[in-house]
């Protein structure tokens, strides 16, 4: 019994008197919530199996009995919405390219990244209390760095593409737009590209969810590269109103110059 | 008992030992702010820059050695012979030196430790048949809490002379996970199917890739090894998973784990077994029952 909402409509806040349970379904995820006499009770399901799909609502009466309930006490405050909106996830992801690139001195490529978002509750509106944030989809754990030091992050099971019409059509995943710039004189290999999502905002398209673009200057092994990131929607797909603010704005950051051997490999946003 | 009074009187206000406690409580007031200072300052420098370990040993030097200093100024003032004195403390720290040899050894060994820093408090440290986290290094001792909750204490002269290993040093592990499967099945295959499966598992990180190693011919079984790297917080979810998930994979593809295989032979491989049947006595019994009667001779 699906409703009628539509995908894109789906980010936004709903009304939920006592007693009411609302379901979504977003990709894997299945996603429950009930609003009782005095707290707020949530319960998820991911399905791995279930990678295609749209962001819909799905009618529903009440809480599956066979997972686990968690209740959240928020006091008598009368709040009766509940807005639901998607978020980067918690830690950087790395994305292999379709093809690895070699980019010439001087020379500029763009890439496009889907990467599958999170689901944020929170009550009320934008500044409410969050009742949970989860994860769409269940992705691997990466590792940017060497054996001794570096950062953990996601694994992308999807690849980078040059241009966004070659990405499969998920609801549940931003697109990021990244450039990356050789600066330097000698060729830049890249096979995989390494971004941070916590500068990431999130903007609502025509047919897609989109992030803010970030451009990485490339100057070489030995000296530290320029990471910018912009601050307006991309100019893509009618990109524009803000579904989420990025968890640490920032428009500019430099790369250790440490990090600079990994370049072969890497490409780091 | 006036003139007691009188003489002691004289002797409290006499001129230079009035300068003298003057000096002395001038000293004790100062130099204890000045201590005070000294330790915060140096600590504040110091910041995150050193571990606590370190800390704890500069607070201590600070501490001890500027009231051990302040303490020979007030003998001083008060008229003591430092040079004797001195000599003195030098005989004794020889006697002391010799009876505590022990400890001193574990007090500069821990120094070193302190100074090297080989692990921190939280680490997990591995020593002969001992595991544990680290709960403090102290001076002469290090105290590691083990698994399963008991305490363990560990003279530092002990882990400046032996070899241990620091387990969680580094952010990510691997972990070696041995399988054996039957003669009959194809390597390539196997091998196709464990590195499907350390794909999938969320825990085991896809860079650096895991690896897969055909590690030999063994008694019954064709031996690989499959090592996932894992961020070092997630080895007992990895740990379970993985096994579970090999299991599990190997079950669904028909790929056989065996057990060890047992030949017997009697005198030569190629022979066939000799079986003799023994039918118990109740049926011998009732088969010679059964029998006829054996004939007259």
């Amino acid at each position: 019994m699906e409703s009628a909402r539509e995908d894109k409509r789906i980010w936004t806040s709903f009304e939920m008197a006592r007693g009411q349970v609302r379901q979504w379904r977003i990709g894997p995820l299945d996603l429950w919530v009930e609003h009782t006499e005095h707290e707020w009770r949530t319960a998820s399901r991911l399905a791995p199996e279930r990678d295609q799909g749209g962001a819909e609502e799905v009618v529903c009466d009440q809480l599956p009995d066979d997972l686990e309930v968690r209740r959240w006490t928020v006091g008598d405050t009368g709040e009766t919405k509940l807005l639901l909106r998607p978020a980067m996830p918690d830690r950087p992801v790395a994305v292999r390219t379709a093809d690895p690139v070699v980019l010439l001195p001087g020379s500029e490529a763009s890439f496009f990244v889907g990467v599958p978002i999170w689901i944020e509750l929170l009550i009320g509106a934008e500044d409410g209390q969050k009742l949970l944030e989860t994860p769409t989809v269940v992705l691997s754990n990466s590792w940017f760095g060497t054996p001794a030091e570096g950062e953990v992050c996601y694994a992308l099971r999807s690849r980078a593409r040059r241009n966004f019409d070659e990405l499969e059509d998920l609801p549940y995943r931003t697109i990021c737009p990244t450039s990356v710039r050789n600066e330097s004189s000698e060729p830049l290999s890249i096979q995989r590209l390494f971004l941070r999502t916590a500068p990431l905002s999130i903007f609502r398209g025509d047919r897609y969810l989109w992030s803010n673009a970030g451009t990485l200057r490339y100057h070489g092994e030995e000296k530290p590269g320029q990471i910018v990131y912009e601050k307006k929607p991309p100019g893509f797909d009618h990109a524009g109103a803000v579904l989420r603010k990025a968890r640490e704005p920032g428009r500019t950051s430099f790369l250790a110059k440490s990090l600079g051997g990994l370049k072969a490999a890497f490409a780091v946003f | 008992m006036s003139e007691v009074w009188n003489s002691f009187s004289a002797w409290l206000l006499d001129e230079a030992r009035l300068a003298a406690g003057l000096r002395v409580l001038v000293l004790l007031v100062v130099g204890s702010l000045l201590i005070r200072l000294v330790r915060r300052v140096t600590l504040k420098a110091a910041g995150r820059k050193v571990s606590e370990q370190a800390a704890m040993l500069i607070y201590k030097s600070i501490v001890y050695g500027g009231n051990t200093l302040l303490f020979l100024m007030i003998l001083r003032e008060f008229g003591f012979d430092l040079t004797t004195l001195l000599a003195a403390a030098g005989v004794a720290g020889i006697a002391i030196g010799f009876a505590a040899q022990t400890s001193l050894s574990n007090l500069i060994s821990g120094v070193f430790l302190i100074w090297e820093k080989p692990f921190v408090v939280g680490d997990v440290v591995a020593m002969g048949d001992t595991m544990g986290l680290v709960h403090s290094i102290d001076l002469l001792s290090v105290k590691l809490r083990t698994f399963d909750n008991r305490f363990v204490r560990v003279p530092n002269e002990t882990l400046v002379k032996n070899t241990f290993i620091n387990v969680t040093r580094f952010p990510i592990r691997r972990f070696d996970l041995n399988i054996g499967v039957a003669y009959k099945e194809d390597i390539a295959r196997v091998m196709k199917i464990l590195a499907e499966v350390a794909d999938r598992n969320p825990y085991c990180l896809d860079e650096p890739e895991p690896v897969i190693i055909f590690t030999g011919f063994g008694d019954s079984s064709l031996n690989f090894l499959l090592g996932a790297w894992f961020v070092k917080a997630d080895f007992l979810k990895l740990r379970n998973s993985l096994s579970r998930e090999v299991k599990e994979r190997f079950d669904q593809e028909g790929v056989e784990i065996p057990f060890p295989h047992r030949s017997l032979y009697v005198g030569s491989a190629t022979d066939p077994f000799p079986v003799r049947v023994v039918a118990d006595a109740d049926e011998s019994a009732a088969a010679e029952d059964a029998a006829p009667p054996a004939s007259p001779l």
